[in-house]
Protein backbone atom coordinates (compact mmCIF):
# COMPACT_ATOMS: atom_id res chain seq x y z
CA UNK A 1 0.00 0.00 0.00
CA UNK A 2 1.72 3.17 -1.31
CA UNK A 3 0.95 6.63 -0.51
CA UNK A 4 -0.29 7.80 -3.42
CA UNK A 5 -0.86 11.10 -2.64
CA UNK A 6 -3.59 11.71 -4.11
CA UNK A 7 -6.16 10.44 -1.50
CA UNK A 8 -4.82 12.34 1.05
CA UNK A 9 -7.86 13.88 2.05
CA UNK A 10 -8.06 12.97 5.84
CA UNK A 11 -11.29 13.04 7.18
CA UNK A 12 -12.54 11.87 10.79
CA UNK A 13 -12.68 8.12 9.51
CA UNK A 14 -9.48 7.94 8.14
CA UNK A 15 -7.26 8.67 11.01
CA UNK A 16 -5.63 6.46 12.98
CA UNK A 17 -7.19 5.27 15.90
CA UNK A 18 -5.40 4.31 19.45
CA UNK A 19 -7.23 1.42 20.42
CA UNK A 20 -5.98 -0.80 17.75
CA UNK A 21 -2.73 -0.55 19.41
CA UNK A 22 -2.02 -3.34 21.28
CA UNK A 23 0.79 -4.59 23.57
CA UNK A 24 1.73 -7.98 22.00
CA UNK A 25 -0.13 -7.64 18.95
CA UNK A 26 1.19 -7.33 15.02
CA UNK A 27 0.98 -3.88 13.93
CA UNK A 28 -2.02 -3.33 11.95
CA UNK A 29 -0.60 -1.74 8.19
CA UNK A 30 -3.99 0.09 8.27
CA UNK A 31 -3.49 1.41 10.74
CA UNK A 32 0.03 2.46 10.36
CA UNK A 33 -0.82 4.05 6.79
CA UNK A 34 -3.14 5.82 8.48
CA UNK A 35 -0.26 7.32 10.42
CA UNK A 36 1.54 8.16 7.24
CA UNK A 37 -1.43 9.59 5.45
CA UNK A 38 -2.52 11.82 8.01
CA UNK A 39 1.27 13.03 8.31
CA UNK A 40 1.24 13.80 4.72
CA UNK A 41 -1.93 15.56 4.62
CA UNK A 42 -0.80 17.73 7.20
CA UNK A 43 2.00 19.09 5.82
CA UNK A 44 0.69 19.05 2.67
CA UNK A 45 -2.84 20.92 3.10
CA UNK A 46 -2.61 21.57 6.67
CA UNK A 47 -2.79 25.03 7.63
CA UNK A 48 -4.92 27.67 7.66
CA UNK A 49 -5.22 31.30 5.19
CA UNK A 50 -2.28 33.19 6.20
CA UNK A 51 -4.22 36.43 5.31
CA UNK A 52 -7.15 37.28 6.57
CA UNK A 53 -8.24 40.86 5.91
CA UNK A 54 -11.13 43.36 5.28
CA UNK A 55 -11.25 46.94 3.99
CA UNK A 56 -13.70 49.55 4.20
CA UNK A 57 -13.38 52.51 1.67
CA UNK A 58 -9.56 52.08 2.22
CA UNK A 59 -8.27 50.29 -0.74
CA UNK A 60 -10.57 51.95 -3.34
CA UNK A 61 -8.77 53.59 -6.19
CA UNK A 62 -9.67 55.24 -9.45
CA UNK A 63 -6.28 55.05 -11.05
CA UNK A 64 -3.39 52.69 -11.29
CA UNK A 65 -1.98 52.45 -7.95
CA UNK A 66 0.77 50.32 -5.97
CA UNK A 67 -0.23 49.80 -2.44
CA UNK A 68 3.16 49.51 -0.36
CA UNK A 69 2.68 47.53 2.17
CA UNK A 70 2.95 44.04 2.02
CA UNK A 71 1.70 41.00 4.08
CA UNK A 72 4.57 39.01 5.55
CA UNK A 73 3.39 35.40 4.66
CA UNK A 74 5.19 32.67 6.94
CA UNK A 75 5.80 29.35 4.01
CA UNK A 76 5.07 25.80 5.68
CA UNK A 77 7.91 24.70 4.02
CA UNK A 78 10.37 24.36 1.27
CA UNK A 79 8.40 22.35 -0.92
CA UNK A 80 5.12 24.69 -1.14
CA UNK A 81 5.86 26.99 -3.28
CA UNK A 82 3.25 28.99 -4.32
CA UNK A 83 0.32 31.24 -2.57
CA UNK A 84 -3.44 31.96 -3.94
CA UNK A 85 -4.82 35.44 -3.26
CA UNK A 86 -8.70 35.65 -3.27
CA UNK A 87 -10.01 39.43 -3.47
CA UNK A 88 -14.23 40.18 -2.66
CA UNK A 89 -13.65 43.42 -4.79
CA UNK A 90 -15.45 45.20 -8.04
CA UNK A 91 -15.25 47.56 -11.02
CA UNK A 92 -16.69 50.26 -11.85
CA UNK A 93 -16.21 49.49 -15.90
CA UNK A 94 -14.39 46.52 -17.33
CA UNK A 95 -11.00 46.65 -17.71
CA UNK A 96 -8.60 47.15 -14.30
CA UNK A 97 -7.15 44.44 -13.02
CA UNK A 98 -5.98 43.83 -9.79
CA UNK A 99 -2.38 42.55 -9.28
CA UNK A 100 -0.94 40.55 -6.72
CA UNK A 101 3.32 40.54 -6.35
CA UNK A 102 5.88 38.44 -4.61
CA UNK A 103 8.86 40.52 -3.68
CA UNK A 104 11.48 37.93 -3.69
CA UNK A 105 10.50 35.64 -5.86
CA UNK A 106 9.46 38.76 -8.28
CA UNK A 107 6.35 36.93 -9.68
CA UNK A 108 3.22 38.52 -10.38
CA UNK A 109 -0.90 37.11 -11.00
CA UNK A 110 -3.57 39.23 -11.74
CA UNK A 111 -7.15 39.07 -10.47
CA UNK A 112 -9.92 40.38 -12.85
CA UNK A 113 -13.07 41.86 -10.45
CA UNK A 114 -16.28 41.92 -12.22
CA UNK A 115 -18.68 44.49 -12.23
CA UNK A 116 -20.58 43.23 -8.92
CA UNK A 117 -18.73 42.62 -5.77
CA UNK A 118 -17.96 38.77 -5.49
CA UNK A 119 -14.84 37.02 -4.57
CA UNK A 120 -12.24 36.66 -7.48
CA UNK A 121 -9.36 34.24 -7.66
CA UNK A 122 -5.73 34.79 -8.59
CA UNK A 123 -3.92 31.54 -10.08
CA UNK A 124 -0.49 30.55 -8.06
CA UNK A 125 1.30 33.30 -7.31
CA UNK A 126 5.38 31.95 -7.20
CA UNK A 127 6.96 32.69 -3.55
CA UNK A 128 10.46 31.59 -2.80
CA UNK A 129 11.44 28.37 -1.75
CA UNK A 130 13.99 28.48 1.20
CA UNK A 131 12.71 31.15 3.25
CA UNK A 132 10.56 31.23 5.68
CA UNK A 133 8.18 33.16 4.17
CA UNK A 134 7.56 35.90 1.23
CA UNK A 135 5.99 39.17 1.20
CA UNK A 136 3.21 39.66 -0.83
CA UNK A 137 1.50 43.07 -2.05
CA UNK A 138 -1.58 44.19 -4.53
CA UNK A 139 -1.98 46.55 -7.40
CA UNK A 140 -4.16 48.04 -9.56
CA UNK A 141 -3.05 48.08 -12.54
CA UNK A 142 -4.90 48.82 -16.37
CA UNK A 143 -7.14 51.53 -15.00
CA UNK A 144 -5.58 55.02 -17.04
CA UNK A 145 -9.32 55.33 -17.74
CA UNK A 146 -10.17 55.67 -14.10
CA UNK A 147 -12.98 53.41 -13.55
CA UNK A 148 -13.63 53.00 -9.26
CA UNK A 149 -12.35 49.47 -8.15
CA UNK A 150 -12.62 48.33 -4.01
CA UNK A 151 -11.39 45.89 -2.67
CA UNK A 152 -13.54 44.81 0.75
CA UNK A 153 -11.92 41.30 2.06
CA UNK A 154 -8.28 39.82 0.78
CA UNK A 155 -7.29 36.17 1.76
CA UNK A 156 -4.01 34.44 0.99
CA UNK A 157 -3.75 30.84 1.25
CA UNK A 158 -0.35 28.69 0.56
CA UNK A 159 -1.07 26.18 -2.00
CA UNK A 160 -1.62 23.07 -0.85
CA UNK A 161 1.06 20.01 -2.92
CA UNK A 162 -0.89 17.54 -5.33
CA UNK A 163 2.02 15.62 -6.44
CA UNK A 164 4.42 13.10 -4.65
CA UNK A 165 8.05 14.93 -3.30
CA UNK A 166 10.88 13.48 -3.39
CA UNK A 167 13.12 12.74 -0.62
CA UNK A 168 14.77 15.11 1.85
CA UNK A 169 13.43 18.39 0.04
CA UNK A 170 11.80 19.59 2.92
CA UNK A 171 14.63 18.95 5.63
CA UNK A 172 13.49 16.94 8.41
CA UNK A 173 10.15 15.85 6.90
CA UNK A 174 10.63 12.45 5.23
CA UNK A 175 7.91 12.31 2.28
CA UNK A 176 5.91 9.03 2.00
CA UNK A 177 4.78 9.42 -1.34
CA UNK A 178 7.18 6.98 -2.55
CA UNK A 179 7.45 4.54 0.40
CA UNK A 180 5.77 1.49 0.55
CA UNK A 181 3.67 0.19 3.63
CA UNK A 182 1.18 -3.00 4.28
CA UNK A 183 1.16 -6.19 5.18
CA UNK A 184 4.22 -8.43 5.48
CA UNK A 185 6.31 -5.56 4.54
CA UNK A 186 9.22 -5.27 6.96
CA UNK A 187 8.74 -2.06 9.22
CA UNK A 188 12.21 -0.78 9.30
CA UNK A 189 13.75 1.20 12.28
CA UNK A 190 14.99 3.90 9.85
CA UNK A 191 11.50 3.72 8.94
CA UNK A 192 10.22 4.60 12.05
CA UNK A 193 13.05 6.61 12.54
CA UNK A 194 11.93 8.98 9.51
CA UNK A 195 8.33 9.37 10.89
CA UNK A 196 9.48 10.52 14.16
CA UNK A 197 11.56 12.94 12.50
CA UNK A 198 8.79 14.04 10.12
CA UNK A 199 6.88 14.68 13.29
CA UNK A 200 8.88 16.75 14.97
CA UNK A 201 9.39 18.89 11.87
CA UNK A 202 5.74 19.29 11.59
CA UNK A 203 5.62 20.14 14.90
CA UNK A 204 7.86 23.42 14.07
CA UNK A 205 5.65 24.67 11.08
CA UNK A 206 4.80 28.21 11.02
CA UNK A 207 0.78 28.03 12.07
CA UNK A 208 -0.82 31.32 10.63
CA UNK A 209 -2.18 33.20 13.49
CA UNK A 210 -2.06 36.72 11.77
CA UNK A 211 -0.52 38.51 9.01
CA UNK A 212 -1.57 42.25 8.88
CA UNK A 213 -0.72 45.22 6.32
CA UNK A 214 -2.07 48.92 6.60
CA UNK A 215 -3.44 49.77 3.17
CA UNK A 216 -1.41 52.65 2.11
CA UNK A 217 -0.75 53.15 -1.17
CA UNK A 218 1.04 55.30 -3.70
CA UNK A 219 -1.99 57.23 -4.38
CA UNK A 220 -4.73 58.64 -2.48
CA UNK A 221 -8.24 56.78 -2.17
CA UNK A 222 -10.65 57.20 -4.00
CA UNK A 223 -13.27 58.37 -1.47
CA UNK A 224 -12.85 61.77 0.45
CA UNK A 225 -12.73 60.47 3.91
CA UNK A 226 -8.67 59.48 3.50
CA UNK A 227 -7.69 55.78 3.72
CA UNK A 228 -6.21 54.59 7.20
CA UNK A 229 -2.38 54.22 7.27
CA UNK A 230 -0.70 53.02 9.97
CA UNK A 231 -1.31 52.31 13.44
CA UNK A 232 0.01 55.61 15.44
CA UNK A 233 0.49 55.35 19.11
CA UNK A 234 -1.78 54.47 21.54
CA UNK A 235 -4.63 52.23 18.71
CA UNK A 236 -5.48 49.59 19.82
CA UNK A 237 -8.61 47.99 18.14
CA UNK A 238 -6.73 45.04 16.52
CA UNK A 239 -7.51 42.55 18.99
CA UNK A 240 -7.35 38.82 18.49
CA UNK A 241 -7.09 35.66 19.89
CA UNK A 242 -4.51 32.83 19.81
CA UNK A 243 -5.27 29.25 20.34
CA UNK A 244 -3.05 28.58 22.79
CA UNK A 245 -4.07 24.63 22.39
CA UNK A 246 -1.81 23.91 25.78
CA UNK A 247 1.48 24.96 24.36
CA UNK A 248 2.89 25.77 27.66
CA UNK A 249 6.28 26.77 26.54
CA UNK A 250 5.69 27.10 22.65
CA UNK A 251 7.46 30.52 20.89
CA UNK A 252 6.38 31.77 18.32
CA UNK A 253 7.32 35.05 16.54
CA UNK A 254 5.89 38.78 16.02
CA UNK A 255 7.43 40.50 12.53
CA UNK A 256 6.27 43.89 12.97
CA UNK A 257 7.35 46.68 10.08
CA UNK A 258 7.87 50.22 11.92
CA UNK A 259 8.44 53.30 10.87
CA UNK A 260 10.49 55.39 13.18
CA UNK A 261 9.91 58.83 14.21
CA UNK A 262 12.45 61.08 12.76
CA UNK A 263 13.59 62.74 16.10
CA UNK A 264 12.17 60.60 19.16
CA UNK A 265 13.03 57.20 20.51
CA UNK A 266 9.75 54.79 20.73
CA UNK A 267 8.78 51.33 21.00
CA UNK A 268 6.01 49.12 20.18
CA UNK A 269 4.44 45.95 22.07
CA UNK A 270 2.41 42.93 21.54
CA UNK A 271 -0.07 42.62 24.38
CA UNK A 272 -2.21 40.15 26.24
CA UNK A 273 -5.72 41.46 27.04
CA UNK A 274 -4.91 42.25 30.56
CA UNK A 275 -1.73 44.58 29.26
CA UNK A 276 0.89 42.39 29.70
CA UNK A 277 4.17 42.66 27.35
CA UNK A 278 4.26 39.48 25.18
CA UNK A 279 7.18 41.37 23.03
CA UNK A 280 8.70 44.62 22.43
CA UNK A 281 10.59 46.18 20.37
CA UNK A 282 12.78 49.63 21.13
CA UNK A 283 12.59 51.83 17.56
CA UNK A 284 15.65 54.16 17.25
CA UNK A 285 14.72 57.84 15.86
CA UNK A 286 15.70 58.01 12.33
CA UNK A 287 16.03 54.52 11.17
CA UNK A 288 13.14 54.56 9.01
CA UNK A 289 10.64 51.84 7.81
CA UNK A 290 12.03 48.58 8.43
CA UNK A 291 11.09 44.82 9.94
CA UNK A 292 11.77 43.65 13.18
CA UNK A 293 11.43 40.10 15.05
CA UNK A 294 10.78 39.41 18.12
CA UNK A 295 10.08 36.28 19.94
CA UNK A 296 6.48 35.69 21.52
CA UNK A 297 6.08 33.38 24.75
CA UNK A 298 2.32 32.25 24.63
CA UNK A 299 2.78 31.66 28.14
CA UNK A 300 2.86 34.88 29.22
CA UNK A 301 -0.60 35.65 27.69
CA UNK A 302 -2.49 34.48 30.58
CA UNK A 303 -5.64 33.81 28.80
CA UNK A 304 -8.97 35.05 30.18
CA UNK A 305 -11.01 32.21 28.26
CA UNK A 306 -13.48 33.07 25.60
CA UNK A 307 -14.51 29.43 25.25
CA UNK A 308 -14.45 27.03 27.75
CA UNK A 309 -13.20 24.17 25.25
CA UNK A 310 -10.95 26.06 23.64
CA UNK A 311 -8.30 28.44 25.35
CA UNK A 312 -7.66 31.67 23.58
CA UNK A 313 -5.87 34.15 24.20
CA UNK A 314 -6.51 37.60 23.23
CA UNK A 315 -3.98 39.95 22.18
CA UNK A 316 -3.54 43.82 20.84
CA UNK A 317 -0.39 45.59 19.26
CA UNK A 318 0.13 48.70 21.05
CA UNK A 319 2.80 51.64 20.80
CA UNK A 320 4.13 53.92 23.04
CA UNK A 321 7.16 56.33 23.07
CA UNK A 322 10.14 56.93 24.99
CA UNK A 323 7.87 58.37 27.66
CA UNK A 324 7.51 61.47 26.78
CA UNK A 325 4.84 61.40 24.15
CA UNK A 326 6.94 62.43 21.25
CA UNK A 327 7.22 59.73 18.88
CA UNK A 328 5.67 58.96 16.28
CA UNK A 329 6.35 55.79 15.56
CA UNK A 330 4.22 53.59 13.09
CA UNK A 331 3.32 49.87 12.73
CA UNK A 332 2.88 49.35 8.80
CA UNK A 333 2.10 45.93 9.08
CA UNK A 334 3.13 43.53 11.40
CA UNK A 335 2.56 38.91 11.41
CA UNK A 336 2.60 36.60 14.17
CA UNK A 337 3.25 32.99 13.52
CA UNK A 338 4.43 29.87 15.32
CA UNK A 339 4.20 26.27 16.03
CA UNK B 1 -16.99 1.24 17.25
CA UNK B 2 -13.51 2.74 17.47
CA UNK B 3 -12.70 6.44 17.22
CA UNK B 4 -9.65 8.41 16.76
CA UNK B 5 -8.90 10.51 19.63
CA UNK B 6 -7.25 13.76 19.72
CA UNK B 7 -4.96 15.17 22.37
CA UNK B 8 -5.62 18.94 22.56
CA UNK B 9 -2.18 18.80 24.15
CA UNK B 10 1.37 18.56 22.14
CA UNK B 11 2.63 15.17 21.98
CA UNK B 12 6.55 14.64 20.89
CA UNK B 13 7.76 11.73 18.58
CA UNK B 14 8.99 8.95 20.16
CA UNK B 15 12.62 9.69 20.61
CA UNK B 16 15.03 7.89 18.20
CA UNK B 17 16.90 5.73 20.50
CA UNK B 18 13.81 4.04 21.16
CA UNK B 19 13.76 3.07 17.20
CA UNK B 20 16.76 0.81 16.51
CA UNK B 21 17.39 -2.67 14.85
CA UNK B 22 16.94 -5.41 16.45
CA UNK B 23 15.40 -3.06 19.60
CA UNK B 24 11.46 -4.65 19.55
CA UNK B 25 9.31 -0.97 18.96
CA UNK B 26 6.79 -1.13 21.84
CA UNK B 27 3.25 -0.67 21.49
CA UNK B 28 3.11 2.87 23.22
CA UNK B 29 5.89 4.03 21.10
CA UNK B 30 3.25 2.80 18.52
CA UNK B 31 0.57 4.70 20.14
CA UNK B 32 2.36 7.61 20.73
CA UNK B 33 2.77 8.26 17.05
CA UNK B 34 -0.58 7.46 16.32
CA UNK B 35 -1.34 10.24 19.29
CA UNK B 36 1.14 13.08 17.57
CA UNK B 37 -0.35 12.40 14.06
CA UNK B 38 -4.16 13.08 15.33
CA UNK B 39 -3.07 16.07 17.24
CA UNK B 40 -0.78 17.46 14.62
CA UNK B 41 -3.97 16.74 12.05
CA UNK B 42 -6.51 17.90 14.20
CA UNK B 43 -5.84 19.91 16.86
CA UNK B 44 -2.60 22.20 16.23
CA UNK B 45 -3.00 22.27 12.18
CA UNK B 46 -7.15 22.74 12.80
CA UNK B 47 -7.51 25.85 10.85
CA UNK B 48 -8.65 28.86 11.58
CA UNK B 49 -8.43 32.77 10.25
CA UNK B 50 -8.33 35.80 12.29
CA UNK B 51 -9.90 38.70 10.73
CA UNK B 52 -9.08 42.68 10.97
CA UNK B 53 -12.19 44.99 9.14
CA UNK B 54 -9.80 48.27 8.66
CA UNK B 55 -12.12 51.54 8.35
CA UNK B 56 -10.93 54.63 7.53
CA UNK B 57 -10.02 57.44 9.80
CA UNK B 58 -12.41 59.61 11.21
CA UNK B 59 -15.61 59.62 14.11
CA UNK B 60 -18.34 56.54 13.64
CA UNK B 61 -21.71 57.32 14.89
CA UNK B 62 -24.00 54.20 14.87
CA UNK B 63 -27.22 55.31 14.48
CA UNK B 64 -29.09 55.29 11.78
CA UNK B 65 -29.50 59.31 11.34
CA UNK B 66 -25.81 59.70 10.81
CA UNK B 67 -24.58 59.35 7.06
CA UNK B 68 -21.31 58.48 7.89
CA UNK B 69 -22.75 55.04 8.63
CA UNK B 70 -22.04 53.84 5.20
CA UNK B 71 -20.16 50.61 5.39
CA UNK B 72 -21.11 50.18 8.72
CA UNK B 73 -23.59 47.52 8.21
CA UNK B 74 -21.97 46.15 5.01
CA UNK B 75 -20.92 42.63 5.58
CA UNK B 76 -17.81 41.50 6.99
CA UNK B 77 -16.43 37.94 4.82
CA UNK B 78 -14.22 35.92 6.13
CA UNK B 79 -12.68 32.55 3.77
CA UNK B 80 -10.56 29.84 4.84
CA UNK B 81 -10.59 26.62 3.08
CA UNK B 82 -12.25 24.16 5.12
CA UNK B 83 -10.63 20.66 6.39
CA UNK B 84 -11.60 17.74 5.51
CA UNK B 85 -11.85 16.89 9.16
CA UNK B 86 -13.95 20.34 9.86
CA UNK B 87 -17.40 19.65 11.46
CA UNK B 88 -17.83 23.07 13.04
CA UNK B 89 -16.48 26.33 12.92
CA UNK B 90 -16.21 28.77 16.42
CA UNK B 91 -16.90 32.41 15.44
CA UNK B 92 -15.47 35.14 17.74
CA UNK B 93 -15.98 38.62 16.90
CA UNK B 94 -14.97 42.34 18.28
CA UNK B 95 -17.62 45.54 17.35
CA UNK B 96 -18.96 48.37 18.56
CA UNK B 97 -22.39 48.51 18.92
CA UNK B 98 -24.88 51.63 20.03
CA UNK B 99 -28.26 50.81 19.60
CA UNK B 100 -31.26 48.29 21.32
CA UNK B 101 -32.07 46.87 17.69
CA UNK B 102 -28.40 46.09 17.01
CA UNK B 103 -27.94 42.84 15.29
CA UNK B 104 -25.12 40.68 13.69
CA UNK B 105 -26.49 37.89 11.32
CA UNK B 106 -23.57 35.37 11.27
CA UNK B 107 -24.52 32.16 8.36
CA UNK B 108 -21.68 29.95 6.24
CA UNK B 109 -21.42 30.44 2.56
CA UNK B 110 -19.79 29.02 -0.22
CA UNK B 111 -17.67 31.54 -1.98
CA UNK B 112 -20.60 31.62 -4.93
CA UNK B 113 -22.56 33.23 -2.37
CA UNK B 114 -24.73 29.84 -1.76
CA UNK B 115 -25.85 29.46 1.98
CA UNK B 116 -24.03 26.20 3.28
CA UNK B 117 -25.61 27.23 7.18
CA UNK B 118 -28.54 29.25 7.77
CA UNK B 119 -26.81 30.34 11.12
CA UNK B 120 -27.99 32.60 13.74
CA UNK B 121 -27.56 36.27 14.95
CA UNK B 122 -26.16 38.10 18.35
CA UNK B 123 -28.61 40.16 19.06
CA UNK B 124 -29.16 42.94 21.64
CA UNK B 125 -32.57 42.03 22.53
CA UNK B 126 -31.04 38.69 23.45
CA UNK B 127 -28.30 39.87 25.79
CA UNK B 128 -25.97 38.06 22.93
CA UNK B 129 -25.03 41.47 21.85
CA UNK B 130 -23.38 44.34 24.17
CA UNK B 131 -24.69 48.09 23.62
CA UNK B 132 -21.52 50.16 24.26
CA UNK B 133 -22.52 53.61 23.29
CA UNK B 134 -23.29 56.46 25.54
CA UNK B 135 -21.32 55.50 28.11
CA UNK B 136 -18.81 57.93 28.49
CA UNK B 137 -19.18 60.35 31.67
CA UNK B 138 -17.30 63.03 29.36
CA UNK B 139 -20.71 63.20 27.64
CA UNK B 140 -19.44 62.53 24.57
CA UNK B 141 -19.96 59.29 22.71
CA UNK B 142 -17.72 56.50 22.62
CA UNK B 143 -17.67 53.09 21.54
CA UNK B 144 -15.95 50.83 23.84
CA UNK B 145 -14.61 47.65 21.60
CA UNK B 146 -17.45 44.28 22.94
CA UNK B 147 -16.59 40.77 22.13
CA UNK B 148 -19.41 38.39 21.40
CA UNK B 149 -18.23 33.98 20.97
CA UNK B 150 -20.67 31.24 19.17
CA UNK B 151 -19.26 28.93 21.89
CA UNK B 152 -18.40 25.63 21.35
CA UNK B 153 -21.42 23.63 22.38
CA UNK B 154 -22.17 22.49 18.79
CA UNK B 155 -25.97 21.61 17.13
CA UNK B 156 -26.56 19.83 14.32
CA UNK B 157 -29.56 22.11 13.51
CA UNK B 158 -29.23 23.98 10.03
CA UNK B 159 -32.01 26.04 10.36
CA UNK B 160 -31.45 29.52 10.83
CA UNK B 161 -32.27 30.50 14.92
CA UNK B 162 -31.30 33.40 16.98
CA UNK B 163 -29.20 30.74 19.91
CA UNK B 164 -25.55 31.23 19.08
CA UNK B 165 -23.77 28.40 18.61
CA UNK B 166 -20.56 26.94 16.21
CA UNK B 167 -21.51 27.23 12.42
CA UNK B 168 -22.06 23.81 10.65
CA UNK B 169 -19.85 22.92 7.66
CA UNK B 170 -21.47 20.35 5.62
CA UNK B 171 -19.95 17.28 4.45
CA UNK B 172 -19.64 18.67 0.85
CA UNK B 173 -18.51 21.90 1.51
CA UNK B 174 -15.37 20.19 3.39
CA UNK B 175 -11.73 20.71 1.48
CA UNK B 176 -13.30 23.69 -0.43
CA UNK B 177 -12.83 27.64 -0.07
CA UNK B 178 -15.94 28.66 2.45
CA UNK B 179 -17.06 32.13 3.46
CA UNK B 180 -18.44 32.83 7.40
CA UNK B 181 -20.64 35.90 6.70
CA UNK B 182 -21.74 38.67 9.63
CA UNK B 183 -24.10 40.91 8.45
CA UNK B 184 -24.67 43.81 10.75
CA UNK B 185 -27.40 46.44 11.59
CA UNK B 186 -26.14 49.53 13.74
CA UNK B 187 -23.00 47.92 14.96
CA UNK B 188 -19.33 48.36 13.37
CA UNK B 189 -17.25 44.81 13.06
CA UNK B 190 -13.82 45.23 14.36
CA UNK B 191 -12.40 41.75 13.97
CA UNK B 192 -13.67 38.16 13.44
CA UNK B 193 -11.58 34.68 14.45
CA UNK B 194 -13.28 31.64 13.16
CA UNK B 195 -11.36 28.45 14.08
CA UNK B 196 -12.79 24.90 13.23
CA UNK B 197 -14.00 22.14 15.93
CA UNK B 198 -13.79 18.74 15.55
CA UNK B 199 -16.16 16.56 18.12
CA UNK B 200 -13.94 13.70 18.27
CA UNK B 201 -10.99 15.23 20.51
CA UNK B 202 -10.94 14.78 23.97
CA UNK B 203 -8.78 16.30 26.62
CA UNK B 204 -5.80 14.00 27.36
Amino acid sequence: MANAFTDLAVAGDDLPIQQVVIPGATVEADNWQRVLNTLANVHAYGQSVRVSQGFRETLKYNGNATITNSWRIPLQSTAHTAVRVWCHCRTANAGPKIRAHSTTAADSVDINPGLAFAWQSSSALTVTSGLDYEDVYLSIVGNAGGAEVEIKEVAIEVVPLTTPLAASVVGDFVPSGASTNGADYALTASRLQDVAHSIGDLLERPRAMMCWAAPTSTVATYIGTGGVSALEPGYRSLLFPFRTLGLASAKSVIYWRVTADATDDGEVFLRGLDGRVLARQDITAGTGTSWYAEDVYLERAQPPSVDIDRPTAPMWIDQSTDGDGASLATISAFSVWGP
Amino acid sequence: MTNATIPLSQRQAPPAEALRIRRPVESGWMSGFVDCACQLAAATNRRAAHHIVTWPEGEYELDTDNASRTYIDDPVRVLWRASDLAEHAVVVCTYQCSESTATVAVALYDTTGVAQDAGWSWRVQDGTLQVSGDIDPGGELEYPIAFSSSGSQTHTATGAGVAPRPLIIPAAARGGMVEARLTPTKCRILSVSVWELYTLQVEA
